[in-house]
């Protein structure tokens, strides 16, 4: 039962991107945002796995099998849905239409 | 070290989250850690899954609640409440058991309550009636501090110039005899100022009330019914107005019928006929009528005083004629004493009825604690059942939903119950208790009565629901092992069912204590000598009309007439006239004047006065002290009789025997009577009263004294030697056969009246016994319960015991000791308790100070007694357990 759909956080909008290449564990998820940010985000374990919940109960992503080469069986992986690529394309569609206010006001560089 | 904390801390997660991701947020976590964050990683982590588990929960919730609007928790609650009721059902001594102690328990809460709010909370039946005061007075200079009345001189004084009052009236009540309409029949009427119905603020339902300048004699006569006497006499019927009724065989008309429910000033009254309101020619003495009035807005009871004692203060100088104004205020130190109509009305009883209520309230606590027991027994059963339901994931919620639901049926059905007893209880009250407690008709289970009903079943039902939860819950491991052992008596839950038996014992201290004060106070109340013998004692009223009985003579010739002939019906031993009998309350009163000493010396106490037939003496059987009373030839003789009271107050150093005296002050006219002889006190208003007071005996046919004394309204006292009421037949027809248009009027024994005036005492006496009792009943079932309880658990430990060699004796000791220290320790609180709460008891006792201390003691020595007998009998059960069959018991 997705909510009427607000903007997404950064945290969970950094969450749908990663899982864009295909199903992953939190571990490589953290990691991944952390490098798309820049450092910027570091989600706590706490903040990363309740974005992840809310994403799952919201429909964007679900559990996924661990692939066959994953020795931990404490490890949980997920993947994107395909209601979770619209959420993310529609963020990035967003953030784009910012980005273009910003240009069209020649504050920000082309 | 991190890693395990945050392990734990999960724990503070929803549970299906944690469930989900929990092990994963470890792993997740711990990797991170190593790594290696910043310095203060693990503390960082921490912080964030707290937060994270509070929003999580909060979240969890509020999509709980959102579930429950749509309906599926009260589905849930409804499957509870079904299986609830079929485990009920499949234990029926629990239920049962439990049934009737809440049901009688909340019952008596509920029914002593409804008393209390009708009575004690609840306004007056008026329009805004907390403004309204009875305009009472003190006369301390002649030993009168509060209750005396009005006179009509103070009561225009106060009417036209008090501005504290917005509205006054003055009024006096009396029988008068109605003939005429059906068989003669005694009504109480009151006469009263046309200004009571403003006052009142009440208006007849037919017709209207008295115009402004009703009553002047001379003026057409008016009459105003009750609702009550316009049913049952006039059959309820409309033309009723306008039409001529005859009152003393005087006509008056009827221009009015009151509202249903509308008595003033008693519940008695049937009839209100005008009394003029007093001009300025009134006179100031006479405390003769009673005085009512309405504050006006913003006044208080001291405003009002001050006011009125600065108009007391005007007395002299408004009726200057008059001598006795001024020795009112010099000699009596008059002083307003105004009281609010519904302190007087019902402050005799409050203090008993929150008593009672505190009373009923500790039963009910009782109850509560027996069945809470019951539900911990019930609990303990079930406890391996319950930790294989935990263990198959049933949350806690789950165990209190299951508790709640059994207690919820439990507490509605014995709401339901209490309820109909109540009901009962109200409506066997209304129709046969004490005829002295006031506002005893407005009494039922209202709006609020039924408020307070359904939050003590709410409350009776969360209180049982949790009371088992507090225990610890052991993981089923334990349990089972526990279950299978059966033999450790479980520190935890032997010192939870330990408290619930000290809390059983001191509340059955705290009643049973307050109930044996009650008893001493009843024993001291019936032991005391009255001053009359009302064994086969029989008193009525007889009224003779004015119209045909004009003078004192013609009056005092018939009671003469009537009392040889009933002085010679069978089963009549002795038969007397008085004015006014023991127990009937405040006889007219005057100071008395004593022949040689200054008629302008400081105004004497006010005496007693009371006219009798010379068999008055013999027939009560009041016993001569000094002297000798009148003799039969003797009715017409200026005589007098004096009481011991008397003497005190007027000769105390002096021989009273030959003393002339006369009522009302020295300047009244009137001839001497001597005084013959003193008799011993006799109670004037109630057995209880702590002083007597000064009486004194004229011949009832010296008709020489225009006095407040009436010869026409008397009282008959007759003594015989069979049942006194069934003479009363032949009474009836011998006042017939010489008048057939009188009617005898509250006709009772003197014995019936002696135990309504001690009614207060009784009645509170027979609800305290039933309370204790029931105490008593459900402590002891209790201590049987827990002790015999245990001694089951711990069969095979005793098997065991005793296999190895132990005595009987010391299997015993043993089982007594672990009762004895939750016993003892119940006992002291509760006496200590007792000991509180006497205080607030004090004021509804008689002749016993609440620290009594052979109460105390015995009531101690009862509860020890019986406490021992309940745990002996399940202790000697365990002495005589044989070894083998108790270890098989396994």
């Amino acid at each position: 039962m997705p909510d009427a759909a607000p903007p997404l956080g950064d945290l969970a909008y950094l969450t749908l991107v990663a899982l864009g290449d295909g199903p992953a564990h939190g571990y490589a998820i953290g990691k991944e945002i952390e490098a798309r940010s820049d450092g910027r985000l570091d989600p706590t374990t706490g903040a990363l796995y309740q974005a992840l919940r809310r994403l799952a109960e919201a429909g964007l992503v679900a559990p996924a099998a661990a692939p066959r080469g994953e020795t931990d069986g404490r490890r949980k992986y997920f993947r994107i849905t395909a209601p979770g690529r619209r959420a993310a394309a529609a963020e990035a569609e967003r953030l784009e239409g910012l980005v273009a206010a910003a240009r069209a006001k020649r504050l920000y560089p082309t | 070290m991190g890693e395990r904390l945050y392990r734990r801390l999960l724990g503070l997660l929803p549970e299906d989250f944690r469930a989900d991701l929990g092990e994963a947020m470890t792993e997740h976590a711990a990797a991170r850690a190593r790594d290696g964050g910043a310095a203060l990683y693990w503390t960082r982590e921490y912080a964030s899954l707290v937060r994270v588990a509070l929003q999580e929960r909060w979240r969890a919730r509020r999509r709980n609640a959102r579930r429950t609007q749509v309906g599926e928790g009260m589905m849930d609650g409804l499957r509870e409440l079904r299986f609830a009721a079929r485990r009920l059902v499949r234990a029926p001594t629990f239920t049962i058991a439990s049934l009737l102690t809440l049901s009688l328990a909340l019952g008596a809460a509920i029914a002593i309550w409804a008393v209390v709010k009708n009575v004690v909370v609840d306004p007056l039946p008026y329009e805004s009636s907390a403004d309204l005061v009875l305009l009472e007075h003190g006369l301390p200079g002649v030993g009168a501090t509060s209750g005396v009345n009005i006179t009509d001189g103070l009561f225009a004084l106060y009417r036209d110039d008090a501005r504290t009052l917005e509205s006054a009236a003055m009024y006096q009540t009396g029988p008068r005899t109605l003939t005429g309409v059906g068989d003669p029949v005694s009504l109480q009427i009151a006469r009263t100022t046309p200004g009571l119905a403003r006052v009142l603020r009440v208006q007849p339902m037919l017709g209207r009330w008295f115009e402004a300048d009703a009553g002047r004699s001379g003026d057409a006569r008016e009459v105003v019914l009750s609702h009550g006497v316009w049913v049952s006499r006039f059959g309820s019927d409309p033309a009723v107005l306008g039409r001529a009724i005859l009152l003393d065989e005087t006509p008056y008309e009827v221009i009015g019928v009151m509202p249903r429910g509308f008595a003033f000033p008693e519940t008695d009254v049937q009839v209100w006929t005008a009394l003029e309101e007093p001009g300025t020619d009134a006179r100031p003495g006479g405390f003769n009528y009673s005085g009512i009035g309405r504050l006006s807005a913003g006044a208080t009871l001291a405003s009002l005083r001050t006011d009125l004692d600065a108009l007391i203060l005007r007395l002299p100088e408004v009726y200057p004629a008059e001598g006795f104004a001024r020795r009112l205020l010099d000699d009596g130190k008059l002083n307003a004493q105004p009281v609010f109509l519904k302190e007087r009305t019902v402050g005799s009883v409050a203090q008993t009825m929150w008593v009672l209520l505190a009373t009923v309230g500790l039963a009910l606590l009782l109850a509560a604690a027996n069945v809470a027991n019951l539900f911990l027994v019930r609990s303990e059963a079930r406890q391996t059942e319950l930790a294989v339901r935990r263990a198959l994931g049933a949350g806690r919620r789950g165990v209190a939903a299951q508790y709640l639901a059994e207690s919820t049926i439990l507490s509605a059905l014995g709401g339901a119950a209490g309820l109909a007893v109540a009901v009962a209880a109200t409506s066997l009250l209304r129709a046969h208790g004490p005829e002295r407690l006031p506002r005893l008709d407005e009494v039922g289970i209202d709006a609020g009565v039924l408020g307070v009903a359904a939050l003590l079943c709410v409350g009776m039902a969360l209180f049982l629901a949790v009371v088992p939860l507090l225990r610890r819950q052991p993981a089923l491991a334990r349990t089972i092992q526990d279950a299978g052992r059966r033999n450790s008596a479980g520190g935890a839950r032997v010192r939870a069912r330990g408290v619930l038996v000290a809390t059983q014992v001191a509340l059955a201290v705290v009643l049973l204590v307050a109930c044996g004060l009650m008893t001493r106070s009843f024993v001291h109340m019936s032991k005391l000598d009255h001053g009359f013998d009302a064994d086969g004692v029989l008193t009525f009223h007889l009224a003779l009309p004015s119209a045909r009985y004009p003078e004192n003579a013609s009056a005092v010739l018939f009671h003469e007439q009537l009392l040889e002939r009933i002085g010679g019906l069978p089963g009549v031993t002795a038969a007397s006239v008085v004015s006014c009998a023991p127990l009937e309350g405040w006889c007219y009163g005057d100071p008395l004047g004593v022949d040689g000493r200054p008629a302008d010396g400081p105004t004497p106490p006010v005496v007693m006065m009371r006219m009798a037939t010379p068999s008055f003496f013999a027939t009560l059987g009041i016993d001569v002290e000094e002297g000798r009373v009148f003799e039969d030839a003797e009715n017409a003789v200026p005589l007098a009789v004096v009481n011991r009271a008397l003497v005190d107050a007027y000769f105390p150093d002096e021989d009273p025997i030959g003393q002339r005296v006369r009522p009302g002050p020295a300047e009244y006219p009137g001839s001497w009577a001597t005084i013959v002889g003193v008799v011993e006190n006799t109670a004037t208003m109630s057995v209880t009263e702590t002083s007597a007071s000064p009486a004194i005996y004229f011949p009832l046919g010296f008709v020489d004294y225009e006095t407040g004394i009436s010869r026409r309204r008397v009282t008959y006292v007759i003594r015989a030697s069979t049942p006194p009421l069934g003479v009363l037949p032949a009474i009836r027809a011998a006042v017939h056969e010489l008048d057939a248009d009188l009617a005898l009027a509250d006709a009772t024994t003197l014995e019936r009246s002696v135990a309504d005036s001690g009614a207060r005492i009784s009645f509170a006496m027979v609800l305290l016994a039933i309370a204790a009792l029931t105490a008593l009943l459900l402590g002891a079932v209790g201590i049987y319960g827990v002790i015999s309880y245990t001694v089951t658990r711990r069969t095979s430990e005793i098997g065991v015991r005793l296999a190895l060699g132990a005595k009987p004796r010391e299997v015993v000791g043993m089982i007594v000791r672990q009762g004895t220290g939750a016993i003892g320790a119940g006992l002291v609180t509760g006496l200590v308790a007792a000991l509180a709460f006497g205080r607030f008891m004090d004021s509804i006792l008689f002749g016993v100070p609440s620290t009594d201390l052979a109460t105390y003691a015995a009531v101690a020595i009862l509860l020890a007694v019986l406490s021992a007998a309940a745990m002996w009998v399940p202790a000697r059960r365990a002495a005589g357990l044989d070894p083998v069959s108790a270890l098989r018991a396994e």
